[in-house]
């Protein structure tokens, strides 16, 4: 079970993301926007994963992504972007910063999956502990 | 005051090519996010209600089937689209190819699952590196899966292999479909080809698909090939040089 935070400014897909992520054994905080999501990790701590829409007012998810990884410990979270933009320079960009790109509409297996994916070597090397 | 010098064709064109770059995926993710929404919410309405009779649950199939239909159209035109108006600019990169075929796999699944169709996976790549654009290869596996799964009755099997020989990679879709008319194998990679027989049963599709993964698979320097029998299914296979010829 990883902690997941999931931030996207459509609330329907937002839900859609819970769902999927909760039934599989996640356990999930959501924002709609990066000021809540960066609120939520001066608060709660920081998530095993985010899932990051990349298109979203104020601030994208790969501005998110960066502001992320500069606080102390924050390279430890694993990023996925999920996101409508789907050019090859929107997916370039998202790997760049080291995350995950999937693709809107998703598929929940994948989503599931990149979440699991993204968390397991962690899990390994704890075990080493 | 000196007026600014008009801009010159090139520079207009740049523009106009700017301009429509940019409408094209604003108008993709616009489609996309929606899409999004009526698609997660059907598949889980599907899943979740115990109560829905055969007749619902057929509706609302349909409606899920129509809606990924559309989606495959969105990611053909804008493909299409692209390559029309900048060329196939691929971005290679050494990849294992299971880290190519793993993330695919359970799209794939999915999508033949709703064909009602089983999906066989004999990958024998073991642990080879090629050098090949991921997104791109990606796309045309999807493309070919897509296709198969919309050719085959269901009940059928969607097998997709890949083999290493030589300094190859080859990746292959096969299907238990009605197979291809030999008078028709010679066009599917044209350009808004749609074969009678796709036509005559109403098989969605724009005909751009394939010409669209034959391009994938040129500019790598590989070869995309089919074969087919009248009723005894479909095989294309993409036969990737695993260095990439620069």
């Amino acid at each position: 079970m990883s902690r997941v935070l999931a931030v996207d400014d459509d609330e329907d897909v937002l839900r859609l993301v819970s769902y999927r992520l909760a039934a599989a054994g996640h356990r999930l905080l959501t924002a709609t926007d990066a000021a809540e999501a960066l609120q939520i990790i001066a608060e709660r701590g920081l998530p095993d994963v985010a899932v990051l829409d990349v298109s979203m007012p104020d601030m994208t998810g790969l501005e998110l992504a960066e502001q992320i990884r500069d606080l102390p410990g924050g390279a430890d979270t694993s990023v996925i972007f999920l996101s409508a933009r789907v050019q090859p320079e929107d997916i370039a960009a998202g790997q760049e910063l080291g995350g995950r790109y999937l693709t809107k509409p998703f598929v929940a297996t994948a989503l599931v999956a990149a979440v699991e994916r993204a968390t397991a070597p962690k899990e390994v090397a704890a075990q080493g502990w | 005051m000196v007026p600014s010098p008009l801009p010159s064709a090139e520079e207009r064109l740049a523009a106009l090519r700017d301009n429509q770059r940019a409408f094209l995926s604003s108008a993709s993710h616009e489609l996309r996010t929606p899409l999004t929404s009526i698609i997660g919410y059907l598949e889980m309405v599907l899943e979740l209600s115990g109560t829905l009779d055969g007749a619902d649950r057929g509706h609302l199939e349909t409606a899920l089937a129509a809606s990924h239909r559309l989606a495959d159209v969105i990611d053909t035109l804008v493909a299409s689209h692209r390559i029309d108006s900048e060329g196939l600019l691929l971005h290679i990169g050494r990849v294992e190819v299971g880290a190519l075929l793993d993330p695919l796999t359970p799209e794939f699944r999915q999508r033949c699952a709703r064909g009602r169709l089983e999906l066989v996976t004999d990958y024998r790549h073991g642990e080879v590196q090629a050098e090949l654009d991921t997104e791109a290869v990606g796309w045309l596996l999807r493309e070919l899966v897509v296709n198969a799964v919309k050719f085959t009755p269901p009940g059928g099997r969607i097998t997709l292999r890949s083999a290493v020989e030589g300094d190859e990679l080859g990746l292959s879709v096969a299907d238990t479909g009605p197979g291809i008319p030999a008078g028709d194998r010679a066009h599917v990679f044209e350009r808004f080809y749609r074969s009678p027989d796709a036509l005559d049963r109403a098989v969605a599709g724009t005909g751009l698909g394939l010409s669209i993964g034959k391009a994938i698979v040129d500019a790598h320097g590989g070869r995309l090939t089919v074969d087919s029998e009248p009723n005894g299914g479909t095989r294309v296979t993409a036969s990737l040089p695993i260095h990439h010829r620069r």
